[in-house]
């Protein structure tokens, strides 16, 4: 069964088949892939998806960016990681096995089907104990181990653990606020998300985010509007606004209903596909090991930053979704594109987190026109962008078309993923 | 003929080999020819992903079609048409679907089948309900032909999906009438649904049907599954209980007796199924009055509870805090309240059941029970529905094809007496696993005991013969009644019977609807067990005419209707019952009209894995003399946000049927709960003072509103409370109880403060203590003379008594998750005597204590209320409920395991998503249910976890009474009825002043975990007392005693020269005063 399950993640990679040896690059890809596919089946909510990517990047970067003298460590470029352990630099090492064991490590802390990720490490040490001296090999995942542990530790007192042992966020009672929303009326997710460290920025509250408009259940009024805005649009959408509403829902978990049985059905985390977006880039830009470990790193820590601050906003504003202010003051039968993910209106977690990413990936890359092919196990067909940033401005607004989110929260998270993402480009610098 | 008797002979002798216990016996296709088998074809449109009622299977129903006095049989298929086999006598029957005319194989999807005569030509008619399609209507032509004749009588009707029709003549008018239940899917993919009502048929007399569902006031637009006909309230007019899938309750509609029916399941019911899909209506204790039954899907075994319900929880986004996912039993308590004693009768989990069949196939005389088992796919398996598609895939049109696919054996529950049933199916003949849906019973060889006739999924029908009588019937007696109604009145459908011999009874009512969309034969059958002879056969017709007859055992008795009987309504059916009188103990509904209002505190937010609420242990009270010398002066405690006061008896009379009591002084505690109030002189000045201990959960452990509060009562007006809370000292406890002694001979009241729970931090042992008063100041001196009190354990009650007659009082502490502790009183100086008095081991939820001479022996015994038998995890001595806790996840929370034994093995109670939301690493060592399903707390937490974890155990459930055997106690348990409910309060009182003590007992609670919701099958109970001992249940119709409400504390207080009052508070509702006749001096 494992065995099937890790070939089935090869297959689902689009990678040159037959290299001599592993290549570091290609090992670097199926692990970010393999981290996408464990957390959708976990069913992780989005930020802790993001966490996930982030520490295991981080991990994964901190064992084997030694195999390009152009980078340096991140120590000390991340909020309270003030230490990694370093190797002997007088003996060999082979840093592809450095990073598989710290990926290994630090994917056994994070999620919850780690004989997925168990299978792929086992699959690239046999891979790499072929051509690898033992001494080499042992040195190198030993080195590997111990900076996984060390990230792991970095990642326990992040708060987010603790976070877990709190009690069920009772959320407030009030006609603007926040409650549960059809079809399955779910709990609220992560509500705690936002008191974790944030891993680049300040804290979850260094950039302001722009409150939505003043709330008010007066026909005619600016919110009343806004929601207006959202039941017109759900009835004027043209097939391009509704496929882009499906290409960039990423709802980890949609529920139907069959009798009473409540059924899940999987799908990729938004930020899982902004990290595939990634990969499919990396893959196209030919990048090596540790200029592919760098953007993974970069992009992983500005969704972890994003969706960090959008979560500390979401459960302090508590604002009404538009599907229940619509049905509860405009059309009580209407029933958004969408499924309205569990947690409250402001801002929009995708838009926030896209912008962040798309910033990072700009850096890097400039206006580079993509083809992202990320939904198309899902059924969507590919999409073509002319640029990140196009991208992002995309999936912002189809939140809107999707009937999940106003306008304002659209813009609100777009901006202030922006300023998020550009933070992270400053701030760390891995390449010397 | 010799040969035949050759071949019987073998035949009885081989089976008596064999297995005399062989009750069922598979009469196989090969010898009668019945190949029937509701095969169901998958498709990508058709399965249960897209129908979700795809694999709700048929129904089977028998009757004589052609009057040659041997039973036909009728299955319907959900793919497969119709099927009709002539019983040709011998266990061979002849296909005559065809000869009939009923071979109406359209494609359709077949239901439900219900056989009866509904046109009253003396023919049985046919009718097939149907999904999607019409329903059709056979009329027997009496030649062996079929008309189908839906559309001339205007029983055709075209629903989304009729399931059920029963035969009710609700208006005994004579005509059969017909209520027909639909299945409307009222919330398609979580969205409301306009549903689809079931519907009233009248019959007009004529051959004609009138839809009079809304003038009638049938309102019911559920997942309808089938329906039942009883007269379960015996006033004569028949009533419908309607068993409703998923979220819209089941409906009992009781008929009004003027055309109309009024739902009343909500208040006659303290809990129902959640997806009942199966029900009957029959006397399944055999007390004389009709008890009411369903069936759900909860599984039996662990690892099905685990992969098949993981995700249940009581904040699912339908959930409704009367429905659980359990079986019902539904007992008629006769007072208009049923109690549901699904756990302790042993029959509330059977998995996914379709059918229930009450009747007594063994002749034993007692009332049996058959369920059919079995789903063609795992619809609710917890791995399946959350990886409905694999990340990667869509959603495909196969997807159903994961699924996996149980067969399950059916149940055969053998009634043992006393509401105890025991499942033999695996060693009486019917071990099959399978997946039966509908079935019936039928005596088909007219041997004297009921065979079964079941409609599989993807099977050859199934076809037993019960061996009872071939094995010589154990002894066991029987009779058959067939009942004949002449002209002017047409059907014998809803005729009572009820068969008496000496002191027993038993009482039948001819129904055709019954189990699972199916019917049976009118013919009723008695098994009698050892009773010779036969008194009386009393015959009540559905025009409430009477007859009394003579039978003779193991016959068959045709009894016709007599046109001149005496026509009584009503309680014309009462004959050899108890008649219902005034009650000896009346409400006074208005004489306290002041609500304990529970704050809404969720405990389960903060503590995941406790296994109930602390936070509504209120109210307490306590009472005085009051001072007008009538009645007495009353506090009630009051809950967070809102405030504990005095309530003044105001003199008897004034306004009749007006309160009793006035508000008279507010106690100021709004920011604390108190949950227990006493009444105590504490300075010795002759006025009680007021002690009122402060509790909860709602609170963190160090928080300030935990402390007790004391009040000082003003010599001269004892009304006026001055707050002395300097006198007390300086404790913050989540208490529970208070309760006064001298026990040190100082001439005044010391007190012990029982604690209940540190607030957040269960199971962690609270601290009680003892506080000696010195000149109205008390001092905590628990460690000093009382050495291990101040952590006996989770405190709910305590009482002070001479235990041993040394003329000093001795202190007995209970609670939650311990045994009973007694601490000797040795010249003030405390050691504990728990085992010495025999009281270890018998840990349990002790709710209550009453100290009182049960035996009249003179020494104290003490009645123990428990949380009772009727619970889904029941322990034992042997194999005790057990709690592991510590902070296991290192996060700061506590993680309190509660395992009970699975066989020899500890397993948790909760399922994986409680407990994988509580700690989270548990779902990385158990990513599927399945594992989870597996794990026993030796894989839930390491060795060196569990060896470092807080222990505490449970040992048994059922309430009882210590005996006192000079110093040393036995623990007898009270009788069955009363270990259906937690017992939260006991009084022993004199009720029927027949000079000996009898119990008054009452509890609910309704804030267990979120899997058991509720321990709430109470309504109280009256046990009456022989002085030595032994008791046995007055029922509630002759005391007048029921309290459906969540029962916290109970005492009797002075009245009136008549009569004294029970005084019984209650959490979340007012208290209810009861008048009680006064003992006679």
């Amino acid at each position: 069964m494992k065995t099937l399950l890790v070939s089935l993640i090869f297959l689902s990679i689009p990678c040159p088949k037959a290299i001599a040896g592993l290549d570091g690059a290609t090992l670097v890809h199926q692990w970010n892939r393999t981290g996408i596919e464990v957390i959708m089946e976990d069913g992780f909510a989005p930020p802790v998806a993001a966490r996930i990517h982030a520490y295991m990047n981080l991990a994964g970067y901190q064992a084997g960016f030694y195999a390009d003298p152009r980078y340096t460590s991140a120590v000390g470029m991340l909020n309270e990681f003030d230490e990694c352990p370093i190797p002997d630099l007088t003996k060999v090492y082979d840093w592809r096995v450095a990073a598989v064991a710290a990926y290994q490590v630090a994917a056994s802390k994070l999620m919850y089907r780690i004989y997925i990720t168990d299978s792929l490490a086992k699959v690239h040490f046999a891979e790499l104990e072929k051509e690898v001296p033992t001494d080499v090999f042992d040195r190198s995942k030993l080195f590997g181990i111990e900076v996984g542990k060390s990230v792991n530790a970095y990642a326990k007192a992040d708060n987010y653990a603790r976070s877990q042992g709190l009690p069920d966020w009772e959320w407030p009672r009030c006609d603007s606020c926040w409650v549960p929303t059809p079809p399955n009326f779910a709990k609220p997710i992560s509500p705690y998300c936002g008191n974790v460290r944030t891993i680049v920025m300040s804290g979850p509250d260094q950039f302001p985010i722009t409150k939505n408009i003043k709330f008010s259940t007066e026909k005619g009024s600016e919110f009343w509007n806004s929601a207006f805005a959202v039941l017109e649009k759900s009835k004027t959408l043209t097939d391009e606004e509704r496929e882009s509403a499906n290409f960039w829902n990423d709802n980890p978990v949609v529920t139907s209903y069959h009798g009473h049985f409540v059924f899940n059905s999987r799908q990729i985390s938004p930020s899982g596909h902004w990290m595939n977006i990634t990969m499919q880039v990396l893959q196209d830009e030919k990048s090596t090991m540790v200029e592919s470990m760098e953007v993974y790193t970069l992009v992983a820590c500005a969704l972890f930053d994003g969706n960090t601050a959008c979560w500390a906003e979401k459960y302090r504003s508590s604002l009404i979704r538009p599907v229940t202010y619509i049905n509860n003051y405009i059309d009580p039968s209407w029933e958004p594109m969408l499924q309205t993910p569990p947690f409250p209106e402001h801002a929009s977690g995708h838009s926030t987190i896209t912008a962040a990413a798309s910033e990072v990936l700009t850096y890097f890359f400039g206006d580079k026109p993509f083809v992202d092919d990320t939904e198309v196990p899902f059924g969507w067909k590919p999409q073509h962008f002319k640029s990140f940033r196009a991208a992002a401005w995309a999936a912002s607004l189809s939140r809107f078309y999707g009937g999940i989110h106003y306008r304002r929260a659209c813009d609100a998270g777009n901006e202030h993923g922006k300023k998020i993402g550009n933070n992270v480009v400053e701030k760390v610098k891995l390449k010397k | 003929m010799i040969s035949l008797l050759l071949i019987a002979l073998i035949t009885i002798l081989a089976s008596y080999v064999s297995a005399q216990a062989q009750l069922m016996k598979r009469v196989l296709p090969s010898v009668s020819g019945v190949v029937f088998s509701n095969t169901i074809v998958e498709s990508d449109s058709f399965n249960v992903l897209r129908d979700f009622s795809a694999y709700n299977g048929g129904g089977v129903g028998v009757g004589d079609l052609d009057k040659d006095g041997l039973l036909d049989i009728v299955f319907t298929g959900t793919q497969v048409g119709i099927t009709v086999y002539r019983n040709l006598g011998s266990w061979k029957f002849e296909d005559v679907t065809e000869k009939s005319g009923m071979n109406f194989n359209d494609g359709a999807i077949n239901t439900g089948v219900t056989i009866a005569d509904v046109t009253s030509d003396g023919w049985p008619d046919v009718y097939i309900s149907r999904r999607y399609t019409r329903n059709l209507f056979f009329v027997n032509n009496g030649d062996g032909t079929f008309s189908e004749r839906g559309l001339e009588t205007g029983l055709g009707l075209l629903n989304m999906s009729t399931t059920t029709v029963a035969v009710v003549d609700y208006n005994r008018d004579g005509n059969p009438d017909l209520f027909i239940v639909n299945n409307g899917d009222p919330r398609r993919h979580g969205y409301l649904n306009p549903g689809q009502n079931d519907n009233l048929f009248r019959n007009n007399g004529d051959g004609t049907w009138t839809d009079v569902t809304l003038e009638a006031g049938i309102v019911d637009k559920g997942y309808g599954l089938n329906a039942s006909v009883g007269d379960v309230n015996d006033d004569g007019w028949p009533d419908v209980f309607v068993a409703n899938d998923f979220e819209e309750r089941d409906k009992l509609w009781l008929n009004n007796g003027d055309g109309t029916f009024t739902d009343v399941a909500s208040t006659y019911f303290q809990n129902m199924s959640w997806a009942s899909m199966g029900s009957d209506i029959a006397d399944v204790n055999d007390d004389g009055r009709l008890d009411i039954l369903t069936v759900d899907m909860f599984p039996k075994s662990h690892y099905r509870r685990m992969t098949q319900l993981g995700g249940m929880s009581i904040y699912g986004p339908f959930f409704d805090s009367l429905q659980r996912v359990h079986n019902t039993v539904q007992i008629n308590r006769g007072n208009n309240y049923f109690t549901n004693v699904c756990y302790l009768a042993g029959m509330a989990a059977t998995d996914w059941s379709w059918s229930i069949l009450a009747a007594d196939f063994n002749n034993d005389g007692r009332t049996d029970v058959f369920v059919s088992n079995g789903v063609k796919r795992d619809i609710g398996d917890q791995d399946f529905l959350n990886n409905l598609t694999k990340p990667t895939t869509k959603n495909t049109p196969d997807a159903f094809l994961n699924m996996p696919t149980p067969h399950l054996p059916n149940c055969l529950f053998l009634g043992e007496g006393d509401c105890k049933f025991f499942d033999v199916a695996s060693t009486m003949g019917m071990c099959d696993s399978l997946i039966t849906n509908g079935a019936c019973y039928a005596d088909l060889d007219n041997d004297g005991d009921l065979d079964l006739v079941l409609n599989n999924t993807d099977s050859v029908a199934f076809i037993y013969q019960n061996m009872t009588q071939e094995n010589n019937a154990n002894g066991h007696n029987f009779l058959r009644v067939q009942l004949n109604v002449r002209s002017g009145y047409k059907s014998s459908l809803g005729t009572r019977v009820t068969v008496f011999a000496g002191t027993k009874s038993w009482l039948r009512e001819s129904q055709a609807s019954r189990g699972f969309h199916s019917s049976v034969d009118p013919t009723l059958h008695f098994g009698l067990g050892d009773v010779g002879t036969i008194d009386s056969v009393v015959v009540r017709w559905p025009d409430g005419s009477v007859q009394v007859e003579r039978a003779k055992v193991n016959s068959t008795v045709r009894i016709d209707k007599k046109t001149l009987t005496q026509v009584v309504l009503g309680s014309a059916t009462r004959v050899g019952r108890e008649q219902f009188g005034k009650g000896l103990m009346q409400l006074l509904p208005n004489a306290f009209p002041f609500y304990y209002k529970e704050n809404l505190f969720d405990d389960f937010k903060r503590e995941r894995l406790v296994p109930y609420r602390f936070s509504d242990w209120g109210p307490g009270f306590t009472w005085r003399k009051s001072a007008s010398g009538f009645g007495a002066d009353v506090v009630l405690s009051a809950p967070k946000y809102s405030s504990s006061a005095l309530y003044t008896f105001s003199a008897a009379g004034s306004v009749p049927d007006g309160p009793l009591w006035s508000k008279a002084v507010d106690l100021n505690s709004n920011e604390s709960e108190q949950v227990a109030a006493l009444f105590v002189d504490v300075n010795s000045d002759g006025v009680k003072d007021l002690y009122m201990v402060a509790g909860g959960n709602e609170f963190d452990k160090d928080d300030k509103e935990l402390r007790d509060k004391l009040f000082i009562a003003d010599k001269k007006d004892p009304n006026n409370l001055i707050v002395a809370d300097e006198n007390l000292p300086e404790s913050i406890q989540s208490g529970s109880c208070v309760v006064a002694s001298d026990f040190d001979a100082d001439g005044d009241q010391d007190l012990f403060v029982g604690a209940r729970v540190v607030p957040g931090r269960f199971p962690e042992i609270p601290n009680s203590s003892l506080l000696r008063n010195t000149k109205g100041k008390f001092t905590d001196v628990t460690d000093v003379v009382a050495p291990g009190l101040r952590n006996a354990g989770m405190v709910t009650s305590a009482v002070w008594f001479d235990y041993d007659g040394d003329g000093d009082e001795d202190l007995l502490v209970a609670g939650e998750w311990m045994t009973p502790r007694l601490w000797r009183n040795s010249k003030g100086k405390f050691n504990e005597v728990t085992h010495e008095a025999g009281l270890d081991s018998l840990e349990g939820w002790w709710l209550t204590m009453r100290v009182a001479d049960i035996n009249s022996d003179g020494k104290p015994d003490v009645v123990l209320g428990n949380v009772g038998m009727n619970c889904r995890y029941v322990p034992t001595p042997g194999k005790p409920l057990e709690i592991f806790s510590a902070d296991f996840d290192d996060n700061s929370s506590l993680d309190p395991i509660v395992t009970f034994y699975d066989g020899t093995v500890q397993r948790p109670t909760r399922g994986k998503n409680m407990v994988g939301q509580h700690m989270p690493y548990l779902n990385r060592k158990f990513p599927h249910y399945k594992e989870y399903a597996e794990a026993s707390i030796d894989s839930l937490i390491t060795p060196e976890q569990k060896a470092a974890s807080q222990r505490l155990l449970v040992r048994r459930f059922e309430s009882g009474i210590l005996i006192n055997h000079g110093g040393r106690y036995t623990f007898e348990p009270l009788p069955q009825i009363a270990q259906a409910a937690p017992i939260y309060a006991v009084v022993a009182h004199d009720v029927d002043l027949d000079g000996k003590l009898d119990l008054i007992l009452a509890g609910n609670n309704r804030s267990a975990d979120g899997d058991a919701i509720a321990l709430d099958a109470g309504i109280g109970c009256v046990l009456k007392g022989d002085g030595k001992g032994g008791f046995v249940e007055i029922s509630p119709a002759i005391t007048g005693f029921s309290v459906p409400q969540n029962a916290r504390r109970m005492e009797v207080l002075p009245y009136n020269n008549e009569a004294e009052l029970l005084f019984v508070v209650c959490n979340n509702d007012q208290p209810l005063v009861f008048t009680l006749p006064k003992t006679a001096k």
